[in-house]
Formats: C-alpha cells, sequence, structure tokens
C-alpha cells in the first residue's frame, strides 16, 4: 500500500513536470506564432544632415534591436528593456577587477613571504662541441690506358655496302611517312562525319530540353501552380508592407516645371496615401527636406498558414513531383 | 523646327551643339538640356522648357523659333538674362524678337557685302 503510495506520488511528480514542460513548449509555439515581430522606420532630412533609424521587436518589446545612422552607424539590443552591450560591458569589468584583485592579493602574499619567483632553468649549460665533419673525397680520373684507336678507313666494299644500307633505311623512313600521311587523308572524312554527327546529336539534345522545358511550363497543372503561388506571395507581400505610412516632405527642383511634374506624378498616387503624407512644394529653389515614418507587424502564423496552404495545394504538389522526377 | 541662325549658347553646350540638334530634330532624348524659344504668348518674351518635352510630337509641332540652348535650368536663366541685356544695351527695350530680327538682317547684310 506504501510502495503504491509512493508510486502514484513519483508519477504524479512526473505528470506535473511534463505537463508544465510541454505547456511551455506550447506557450513558446504559440508566441512564435502569434505574437507579432513590428518594425519600425524613422527618417529625417533637413538642410545637410540626415538620419535613419529602424526598429525590430518582438514580445512587446521585450526582445528588440535597433539600428541607427545619423552621422555614425549604431546598433543596440535590449532584452526586457536591458541593452545587451551595457550588461556585456558591466560583465566584463567585474570579471577585471576580479582577476586585478586576484593578482594584488598574490603579490602581497609574495612580499611578505619574501619568495621572489623564479622560473626553474638549468643551471647547467651543456657545450655542444661541434667537429666539423671533413669527407674526403678523392677523385679519380681514369686515364684510358688504350686510348681510342683512330678511324681506320674501311675498305671499298664495306663502304658500298653501309651506304646501300642507309639508302634503304631512308627509303623505308619514307615509305613509313607516305602511308602514314595517306592514312590520314583517307580518315579524315570520317572524322568529319564523326564531328558533324557529334554536334548534330548536342543540338537535338539541346532542343530536345527546350521542348520538353516549354511542354512542361505550359501543362495547366503548372500554370494552376504557378498562379497560386502568385496569388500567396502577393498575399504575404501585402502582410509584410507597412500598415501605417506617415510622411512630410518640402520638396523643390531649381526648375519649377520639374517641381509641377513631380506634384502631377504625387497627384496620381494620392487615393493611395491620401493625407498621411504631405507634400509641400517650393518653386523658386532646390530643396529636400522631411520626415517619414513606417510601421508594420508581421506575424509568424502568417507564413506557416501560407506553407501549409502551398503543401496542400495538388497542382503545386503535382508540379514539385515532375520537376523532381525530371520531366523537365 | 525652326531654329535661330546664330543661337545663344550656354558655355557647356558649345562643344555639343550639332549633336543636340541633331537629336532634338530626330526625336531622341538629350538629358538635362533646356531650350530658349520665343514665347508661345505673344506678350511674353521667352519661354524655357526642356528639350525633351519635344519628344512629344504634338508639342514639337508647336514649337516656336528656338533661340538658345542651355544645360541646365540655371544656365538657362542666365542665357535668358544675357539676352535681355543685349537687347536693353542695343534698343533700350526689352523687344527682344524685334532685336533678333535685327540681327538676323544685319548678319546677312554683312554677307551680302
Amino acid at each position: 500500500m506504501l510502495l503504491l503510495h509512493i508510486l502514484l506520488t513519483i508519477l504524479k511528480i512526473a505528470g506535473i513536470l511534463l505537463l508544465t514542460a510541454a505547456g511551455l513548449l506550447l506557450l513558446i509555439l504559440l508566441a512564435l506564432l502569434f505574437v507579432p515581430v513590428t518594425y519600425t522606420v524613422r527618417g529625417d532630412k533637413q538642410r545637410e544632415t540626415w538620419g535613419v533609424s529602424a526598429r525590430v521587436s518582438w514580445l512587446f518589446g521585450g526582445i528588440s534591436a535597433t539600428v541607427w545612422h545619423r552621422g555614425q552607424t549604431g546598433w543596440e539590443l535590449r532584452l526586457l528593456g536591458i541593452p545587451v552591450r551595457k550588461l556585456m560591458r558591466r560583465l566584463n569589468a567585474r570579471k577585471k577587477k576580479r582577476s586585478a584583485g586576484k593578482k594584488a592579493s598574490l603579490r602581497e602574499t609574495e612580499k611578505k613571504e619574501h619568495r621572489p619567483l623564479q622560473p626553474s632553468g638549468k643551471t647547467e649549460t651543456v657545450e655542444e662541441e661541434r667537429q666539423p665533419v671533413l669527407k674526403t673525397v678523392s677523385v679519380e680520373r681514369e686515364s684510358p690506358e688504350n686510348p681510342p684507336a683512330e678511324t681506320e678507313e674501311l675498305p671499298k666494299g664495306e663502304k658500298t655496302e653501309s651506304r646501300r644500307i642507309r639508302l634503304a633505311a631512308a627509303l623505308g623512313n619514307l615509305l613509313r611517312r607516305i602511308r602514314g600521311l595517306l592514312l590520314w587523308l583517307v580518315h579524315i572524312p570520317a572524322k568529319i562525319a564523326g564531328r558533324i554527327r557529334k554536334m548534330w546529336l548536342t543540338f537535338r539534345n539541346f532542343c530536345d530540353k527546350i521542348r520538353r522545358w516549354k511542354d512542361f511550363l505550359t501543362r495547366d497543372t503548372t500554370k494552376a501552380a504557378a498562379k497560386f503561388l502568385l496569388g500567396r506571395g502577393r498575399a504575404l507581400l501585402a502582410h509584410i508592407l507597412p500598415r501605417k505610412v506617415r510622411g512630410k516632405v518640402t520638396v523643390g527642383f531649381e526648375d519649377p516645371a520639374m517641381t509641377g511634374q513631380l506634384l502631377a506624378a504625387a497627384g496620381v498616387f494620392y487615393p493611395l496615401y491620401r493625407d498621411n503624407i504631405q507634400i509641400t512644394p517650393v518653386f523658386n529653389r532646390q530643396v529636400l527636406e522631411g520626415d517619414f515614418l513606417l510601421k508594420g507587424r508581421i506575424f509568424g502564423a502568417a507564413f506557416v498558414w501560407s506553407a501549409w496552404k502551398i503543401y496542400r495545394n495538388r497542382d503545386v504538389r503535382t508540379t514539385w513531383q515532375g520537376f523532381r522526377n525530371k520531366e523537365a | 523646327m525652326n531654329w535661330y541662325k546664330k543661337l545663344y549658347l550656354g558655355d557647356n553646350v558649345k562643344k555639343k551643339e550639332k549633336k543636340i540638334i541633331r537629336r532634338v530634330e530626330r526625336g531622341k532624348p538629350v538629358g538635362n538640356i533646356y531650350l530658349i524659344t520665343l514665347a508661345l504668348n505673344p506678350d511674353n518674351l521667352l519661354d524655357i522648357f526642356r528639350a525633351n518635352l519635344l519628344l512629344r510630337k504634338p508639342l514639337a509641332g508647336m514649337c516656336p523659333m528656338i533661340v538658345g540652348i542651355a544645360e541646365g535650368y540655371q544656365e538657362a536663366v542666365e542665357l535668358v538674362r544675357r539676352l535681355v541685356e543685349e537687347t536693353w544695351n542695343s534698343r533700350q527695350d526689352t523687344d527682344v524678337r524685334g532685336y533678333l530680327q535685327s540681327r538676323l538682317e544685319e548678319a546677312a547684310g554683312q554677307t551680302g557685302e
């Protein structure tokens, strides 16, 4: 009975721990999917100075990174509002203090005990005597005991014989060369034909490949898959684009006609930005000043959902399989 | 297109005059080039506009006589200033059209002689 009770208690504790771990994992997963990553981009320009900054944060500012440029570039990373670089600097400073403190205390103890530190070294020096090793190399020139006899003149009969042999050898050489040349000439058309056939096969393979790609791309399933992917891409882009756009700009060119043309172009896009962007034209000088703000958010779930829809789409699957099976 | 025989040219355009005229005549873009013409409105003196406006055929068809070429708006304004100053110095009035006409007649008279 007692054993059973202990076992059940252990199981209960294990169950609670497992549940806690599962709960934490689920919480993290849900946070990744449904807590948005927000981004803010600000910029401004006044006369010669300009600056821009971008901030990305997650978990409602729990983790945030900021990058800016105003004369010089800088960045900052914060965890729960605490700047990470400052924290690292403090930790490093503490480490240095501790190690400096340790060294100082060591020196003090050494001074007290009058024990100078010396590295243990060898007092005996070993002298190596190097004795040059002489190698005597004796070079003997063998004087020929029998100097080569001078060439004796061959008798006339032997001369003609040797001349005939030489002629025959030369003739044989020449005939062999002529034979080689003739064989080479005879094989030229075959070689050319071979090359042409090879080129033709390469060209035909290339054309076949183009035809296969064309068939693959003009198939109904491929077209449907491409249309679907474009649609999903547009939806994702619309999700990522900033939700809030504000801006004020004072603009002018040296040519007032150019300023007018810019205003005409801006007028065409007015329904998109309405009063969120205020444009102040200047017609008598060149100027560009203003500031802007962009804000947006991105949910992880949007990407997961798009990935799921793409995976479930039959046309996309068929096209992907066709591509993998090298139908194209 | 009607080009004044003794065109006023900006400093940055003197070496490229013929090239610019050829390109404008053929309806090709010419970058940051401004043309100074007699004003369409008879009550005004001169007009300044970008040469690329003449890429549009209807505008090219109704373009008045071109009297000057400049690179950049500032240079075009400077040319206009020079032209009006010359007119004033010569005739003590601002009848630029009359001044330009008299310049042509003088030049024709000289060549005739």
